[in-house]
């Protein structure tokens, strides 16, 4: 009976994970434990998936609840994470923090990082150890994801890392030979760089990501048409904009708005569609006969899928619509463009200055953006899958 | 004199168990030639090698931190590992 371990934190991680736990969960005779950190218990659980966390093991110990105590003071509480898990997560990583730094070396990294020092592997050696899987499935993230991809090359188990987007600041050691037996990207950019900073060509898969294979649901044409009817789009050009907060500059995404405005006096048929980041907030623009807005309770995909261009500085919204073939034009001047580099991956038209987005959306309308080469959506968790058979 | 650094240690332990250790930490070689019973031995030698808390040195050289070659004599005295094996990178 095959016995997986799945390892993942909140968000877009566990995102990446769920379709495949999901699938190796429906498989006969398959047992999948998934050990959820921080916030993904309570995503896991929400789908329906039987979780465990650091404090369900055999792993804490006087020092790490004594370290863990007292760093769980300091925390505004979530109430998506126990207590008692926190205690465990912080207390382990610490506690592996002062087995490798000692006590002072601990106290200086964690002064200066804070939880960017953890890097748990004793911990999550004898997580594996106790849990006995044959196979370890995680992310390419770090902390605990990165611990159990490298302690379960310690202890000679094979296992996968699923990369959510572009590895770039996790090459460090997800491009290391030996970080993770498979390591599945979402597209083939992600793993020519992995190749040529060291890793082997049979190691590393391009499947997409998983979160995204409901991007290939075969309805999503009839989705957006009947968006486009019932928001009374029909005939109009869509410029999808989604726009983000920018934390080292707050009017930056205004400034990129303003540019955008700018160029519907081009076309009358032109309707700039507003899609703010959740976190986003401010006075959006009224609408009017040439903007409209978009919230949560709109289907993405379906508004992406009608767009007949996406701009946007870095939203993972920018992947999913060049996934779903649409031109996608990146305003590259936000301090986070070097970690989602659309441009230079040849997703999109990159956008140097404010004054480039007029002419790079002009060429987005014309259909002079060519497709980027990314696997269609839909097969991500097969594909995963697939590797993941393979190791066993 | 040519500077050499030490880059990983083998050590071998009951059962034909060979571990290695380098900066990235444990690890077992080949687990795949390993039986059940000598590969769960394998593992909780690699757990235990993990925990493994290294005292500081004495003064003056408490602030520095152990190097591997001195971590590794204190692990094969903890877990009475027998030292086979050690690889260095020519530093020119």
């Amino acid at each position: 009976m095959p016995h997986v371990l799945a390892v993942a934190y909140g968000g877009g991680h566990i995102n990446a994970l769920l379709p495949v736990i999901e699938r190796l969960r429906a498989r006969p005779g398959w047992r999948v434990t998934v050990l959820a950190l921080t916030t993904a218990a309570a995503t896991g659980v929400a789908r329906g998936i039987p979780v465990v966390g650091l404090r369900d093991l055999p792993v804490e110990d006087a020092d790490s609840r004594r370290h863990g105590q007292r760093l769980v003071e300091g925390l505004a509480a979530n109430p998506l994470v126990p207590e008692a898990e926190s205690i465990a997560y912080l207390g382990c990583s610490y506690r592996d923090l002062v087995t490798a730094e000692g006590e002072a070396g601990a106290a200086r990294r964690y002064a200066a990082e804070g939880r960017a020092a953890f890097l748990p592997r004793p911990t999550l050696v004898r997580a594996i150890t106790h849990l006995h899987p044959d196979l370890v499935l995680s992310t390419s993230a770090p902390r605990a994801e990165r611990a159990a991809l490298e302690a379960a090359g310690s202890l000679g188990v094979p296992s996968v890392c699923v990369v959510d987007l572009f590895a770039l600041s996790e090459e460090a050691w997800v491009g290391q030979v030996g970080f993770a037996t498979r390591v599945c990207v979402p597209m083939p950019g992600v793993r020519d760089r992995l190749l040529t900073v060291g890793r082997r060509p049979e190691e590393v898969v391009v499947t997409g990501n998983p979160v995204f294979d409901r991007l290939g649901d075969p309805d999503l044409r009839l989705r957006a048409e009947a968006l486009r009817q019932a928001r009374g789009w029909s005939g109009r050009r869509v410029i999808l904009w989604a726009s983000q907060p920018e934390s080292q500059d707050p009017q930056l995404p205004r400034r990129v708005e303003a540019a955008l405005l700018a160029t519907l006096a081009a076309d009358p048929t032109r309707l700039l569609v507003i899609r703010p980041h959740p976190n986003d907030q401010y006075d959006l623009p009224p609408e009017g006969p040439q903007v409209a807005h978009s919230t949560r309770a709109d289907d993405l995909a379906a508004t992406l899928a009608l767009a007949e261009v996406v701009v946007t500085m870095t939203s993972t919204v920018g992947l999913e619509a060049a996934l779903l073939g649409r031109p996608v034009v990146t305003f590259d001047g936000s301090a986070n463009t070097p970690f989602a580099p659309y441009s230079r991956m040849g997703i999109s038209r990159g956008a140097a200055t404010l004054d480039d987005l007029a002419p790079a959306v002009d060429d987005a309308l014309a259909g002079r953006i060519p497709a980027p080469n990314l696997p269609p959506p839909g097969g991500a968790t097969d594909a995963v899958l697939r590797v993941l058979d393979g190791l066993l | 004199m040519k500077k050499r650094t030490l880059t990983m240690v083998e050590f071998e332990a009951a059962g034909d168990i060979l571990l290695e250790f380098d900066d990235d930490g444990w690890r077992i070689q080949k687990p795949r030639n390993l039986g059940v019973k000598a590969l769960a031995a394998a593992r909780a030698l690699v757990e235990k090698a993990e925990a493994i808390k290294y005292a500081p040195l004495p003064p003056p050289n408490h602030d520095r931190e152990l190097t591997l070659e001195e971590k590794s004599v204190i692990a094969a005295k903890v877990l009475k590992l027998r030292l086979t094996r050690r690889s260095f990178r020519n530093d020119g």
